[in-house]
């Protein structure tokens, strides 16, 4: 690859618009700047590069929002979700213990992270394994209702039932 | 437009102001990131990315600042902007519930930057290659604009799917805005009492227009940065906006990064002459 070095004469103002915001010289436009020819692996980096970062975030345009959370789709600020609901521990005797779930991750947001339906398993999987190591004996249920973006509440976990047993941890499929 | 080639300055400038922005950043994300740390539940994207400890998270943050300081001053540039890379990617990718878009657009940069000649010049390797002096450094040998062009990409990408993922009733209703403005007006931990009473002062066509204003500005930053004509209204608006961003919602370092980025929207051979014509004007002040 040839380099060109000098570099132009920056006395003369500009008098027109090139691709990038002015050029103050006599410089050429970007787009008749000499350009180098690259290996060919380094054009299919940035083709590779350029496709995935304009399809990766099509996806979120079309997602349910409460199956998983909009990720690596720029969704800065645009929308939010309320959740509500908690788990009740229950001993045999009938004598119970309310969890907060939100009081279980080190930052709140953690908890709006995991109220997704795709999540939601994994983590009523995790509080079932430590109700196993601490009281065997004891049934998990709960009730979690998300909305987001303003749409209507939806109940993400059947109610009434033990969610250690139930199937698929007793998260609503869609 | 990929493969063209020109002064690596304006990249090497970019790379010193972005270095500044992941600095101020690693408090924030050190604080943030938590859920790399053992312990708790944890929603992982690949088993493959081990947890932190807490000692060792500490260090992995506080290490940091050594590496951007060689980003920074350009000397072992690559294997600072790999090894970033690598840590910030690890705490990051340790867990679902460490995402935010921001870290994630640094990690990208750091990515392009990793393979880029940001450190041909106003770097110290320049300097301790033999490469001094001012016109060493506002005329280096021209390189690849590729990764100024990647960058650019990216600034864009982000502007077209930040105004896309906004058209919803939610936002488009003034919901959003309205909330984002009373959390500012009120700080966080105001009741929602005041917060709708607040609300209630403002016409809702306010937040309705802020919110149709905010998703107009973000499209005609994506087309505005590229059109030549529209460029210098884009960045006027632009500065406006990031500034406004990050008074309103605190997110400084992100709108202080993204400015950052359009540095590489100006032509590589305007921050070279710039400094060219103040040198001459100085060098007449002071003969005269």
């Amino acid at each position: 690859m040839a380099r060109r070095t000098g570099g132009p004469d920056c006395r003369r103002p500009s008098t027109r618009f090139s691709m990038t915001i002015e050029t103050p010289t006599s410089v050429p436009s970007s787009a008749e700047r000499p350009c180098y020819r690259p290996r060919w692996y380094v054009q299919l980096a940035v083709a590779g590069w350029v496709a995935a970062q304009l399809l990766l975030p099509l996806r979120c345009l079309v997602a349910d929002r409460l199956q998983r959370p909009p990720r690596f789709c720029w969704n800065m600020y645009s929308y939010q979700s309320n959740c509500e609901g908690g788990y009740v521990a229950i001993r045999p005797d009938g004598s119970s213990a309310s969890l907060n779930p939100f009081q279980l991750f080190p930052r709140e947001v953690g908890a709006f992270v995991t109220f997704h339906r795709d999540f939601l398993p994994s983590f009523h999987g995790w509080l079932c394994r430590g109700l196993e190591l601490r009281q065997p004996e004891m049934r998990l249920q709960g009730e979690i209702r998300c909305s987001s973006a303003a749409g209507d509440q939806e109940l993400l976990v059947r109610r009434g039932v033990d969610l250690c047993e139930a199937e698929n941890f007793g998260v609503i499929d869609r | 437009m990929w493969f063209a080639e020109g002064n690596p300055l304006t990249l090497a400038v970019f790379r010193a102001a972005f270095a500044l922005c992941l600095a101020a950043e690693v408090p924030s994300t050190r604080h943030m990131s938590v859920f790399a740390i053992e312990g708790g539940f944890h929603l992982p994207y690949l088993r493959l990315v081990p947890l932190l400890e807490p000692k060792l998270y500490a260090q992995v943050h506080l290490s940091q600042y050594f590496l951007i300081l060689l980003l920074g001053l350009g000397v072992a540039t690559r294997a600072a902007a790999g090894s970033l890379l690598f840590l910030q990617g690890w705490v990051f990718y340790a867990d679902r519930m460490n995402f935010r878009n921001h870290p994630y657009f640094f990690l990208l940069v750091l990515a392009i930057l990793l393979v880029s000649p940001c450190d041909d010049t106003l770097s110290l390797r320049a300097w301790l290659r033999g490469r001094r002096g001012l016109q060493a450094m506002l005329r280096p040998p021209h390189r690849p604009l590729t990764a100024q062009r990647l960058i650019q990409f990216q600034v864009v990408v982000v502007y077209v799917y930040a105004a896309s993922m906004k058209i919803h009733p939610q936002f488009l209703g003034g919901g959003i805005v309205a909330l984002e403005a009373n959390r500012w007006l009120l700080g966080a931990a105001a009741t929602d009492d005041a917060r709708v009473a607040l609300s209630s002062t403002f016409d809702p066509t306010v937040w309705m227009a802020l919110s149709w204003g905010t998703i107009v500005l973000e499209g005609f930053l994506a087309v505005g940065l590229c059109w030549a004509r529209a460029r210098p209204l884009a960045f006027a608006l632009g500065i406006l906006f990031h500034l406004g961003l990050g008074l309103v919602m605190g997110v400084w370092t992100f709108s202080l990064g993204y400015l950052a980025t359009y540095l590489l929207f100006l032509d590589p051979e305007t921050i070279p002459c710039a400094i060219e014509r103040a040198s001459r004007r100085r060098r007449a002040v002071e003969a005269a």
